[in-house]
């Protein structure tokens, strides 16, 4: 049972990472590689905050506006750089982001990390066990992706997905596309702070590896593979490629070859998705 | 007080000089056509006046004011809206969607409002849904609201064009070639909601080659070439003109 449990909480928290992914690459097409950075700049943010014995709901808001504000920082450059260079300066924003990570010692722990981070408790009612966890971040999946879904059916989330067919168009209709761009980068990178910190709680210990470029490759796996622009496909992608590793787990392989595997399962997916079905499982035509 | 001007505007790229010193006034509520071979200057007027290009020296003035370093968006905020002669559409969104985007009413149009306040971003939806369709039915596309922008014929997206610039309130219309391209029916549809958009008290800037078409929409001609503005006249002055028709025709027409 806490097998399963501890599944479902990571693909919830992941799923939360995807809709923030979603946000920028899907919706208004600002490709970034730079997500699992974000997260990890709000798992950071409320691990050191808990670990100072900040509260829970405070150390979740200290993440969330700390990675609004950071990303629409990072997502800035991609106001002037079209397309494929923006993808190159957010891989730079991710490995610098890396680099402090491991580099920042006195904050961070270095490579090592931060162990013994407590565990979330609102009110004095503690999310100790999986179950109480699950519960936790189940509500707050639900809550981010309706926000999501109210956001998209909006007016405002048809003109990100105008400006995202056509900036020119966007612009000379007269809509402000920087403050929907500045706009969508905060609320993007809010939900990356949620789910920085919903992981930084639960797994109670987090390094730098943690929130590395593989993770961020794997959200925009994620996002292919479920379907960008869809709020559907932000949940399949996250539970499907999850479960490729508890799949893994159940075949007789050397420990010492499983992460290579995974790796392997990981990049066949997202080419064989790229050849056949570029929309993902749930996506519209890209 | 001149309703909108164009004074002295150069604009080079490299060697190009793309326009030379141009000058013109525009009266409100009439139709000028933009005219005059390729090459002439006619887009790259357009894309001064609505800040797509900056010009090197020159100024533009709307309503008194000077727009001349004016974002693109706050020229449109003040009414000055354009179509262009490659479309532009959101091709994979519905005519609706197209035209709804392109509201001027700017309420429940960010983020927050649109994650916390639902029951308001809703019903401002509606308001919008409505608005673009009325404007669409305007148009002629009343019965293609929910159709992809992509799977439109030519000549509905350049309707879809016109829906659009009117979703931005514009006083000032400015069109690139809305003709081009249409066959007879078709032209005759859009020369037909260019008369109506006369009648809703808008001032037109058109960029049109067919002359038949210029003499049938236009007030007054503006006649450019090699970035110059030749002359500006009615079009029975213009059409009268034999060295602009020698320009605009070859050598010889117009004998």
């Amino acid at each position: 049972m806490n097998y399963f449990l501890s599944f479902l909480i990571l693909a919830e928290i992941f799923s939360i990472a995807a809709l923030s992914t979603n946000l920028l690459i899907g919706v208004i097409g600002i490709f970034s590689v730079a997500q699992a950075a974000i997260m990890g700049v709000g798992a950071y943010t409320a691990a050191l905050l808990m670990m100072a014995g900040v509260p829970f709901p405070l150390a979740l808001l200290a993440a969330v506006l700390t990675c609004a504000a950071i990303n629409v920082l990072s997502s800035l450059p991609s106001l002037r750089l079209a397309g494929d260079y923006f993808i190159i300066t957010s891989f730079g924003t991710q490995l610098v982001a890396t680099a402090v990570f491991i580099n920042w010692q006195d904050l961070t722990g270095g490579a090592t990390g931060l162990m013994g981070i407590p565990i979330a408790e609102i009110a004095g009612y503690s999310f100790a066990s999986s179950q109480q966890f699950a519960l936790l971040v189940t509500v707050i999946l639900i809550i981010v992706a309706t926000s999501f879904w109210l956001l998209m059916r909006s007016p405002h989330g048809k003109l990100l997905h105008a400006i995202r067919l056509n900036e020119i168009a966007a612009v000379a209709a007269g809509r402000k596309v920087l403050r929907a761009k500045v706009g969508v980068a905060a609320v993007s990178g809010a939900y990356a702070g949620v789910a920085g910190a919903l992981y930084a709680t639960y797994i109670s210990f987090i390094d730098p590896v943690s929130f590395d470029i593989h993770v961020s490759v794997l959200l925009v796996t994620m996002l292919v593979v479920g379907g960008a622009r869809t709020l559907a496909g932000s949940i399949i992608g996250p539970f499907l490629l999850l479960a490729i590793p508890q799949l893994l787990a159940l075949v007789d392989i050397p420990s010492t070859v499983v992460g290579p595997v995974r790796q392997l399962f990981y990049g066949v997916i997202l080419i064989a998705f790229m050849l056949w079905r570029p929309q993902g499982i749930a996506g519209r035509k890209l | 007080m001149t309703y909108f001007s164009v004074s002295n505007v150069t604009k080079r790229f490299g060697g190009l000089v793309a326009l030379d010193d141009c000058s013109f006034a525009i009266e409100p509520l009439r139709t000028s056509c933009v005219v005059g071979p390729n090459g002439a200057g006619k887009t790259s007027i357009f894309n001064v006046i609505t800040g797509f290009i900056k010009p090197d020296t020159g100024s533009v003035v709307f309503k008194g004011e000077d727009i001349t370093l004016a974002t693109r968006h706050e020229r449109v905020g003040r009414g000055i809206a354009r179509t262009f002669q490659n479309l532009q559409l959101f091709e994979e969104l519905t005519a609706l969607e197209n035209v709804l985007v392109c509201l001027k009413d700017e309420s429940a149009n960010d983020p927050l409002t649109a994650i916390f306040r639902p029951f308001h971003t809703n019903a401002v939806l509606r308001r919008k849904t409505a608005e673009a369709a009325a404007l669409l039915e305007q148009v002629g596309l009343g019965h293609k609201l929910d159709a992809a922008a992509s799977s439109l014929s030519y000549g509905q997206k350049k309707l879809l064009c016109i829906a659009r610039v009117l979703a931005t309130n514009a006083e000032l219309v400015l069109l690139d070639e809305p003709t081009s391209g249409l066959a007879a029916g078709a032209l005759d549809a859009m020369v037909e909601l260019i008369h109506k958009l006369k009648e809703q008290k808008k001032t037109l800037l058109v960029v049109e080659h067919n002359t038949q078409i210029v003499q049938r929409i236009a007030d007054e001609v503006l006649f450019f070439h090699r970035g110059h503005l030749m002359a500006q006249g009615t079009p029975a002055e213009i059409v009268a003109n034999e060295e602009l028709g020698r320009i605009y025709f070859g050598k010889g027409a117009g004998k």
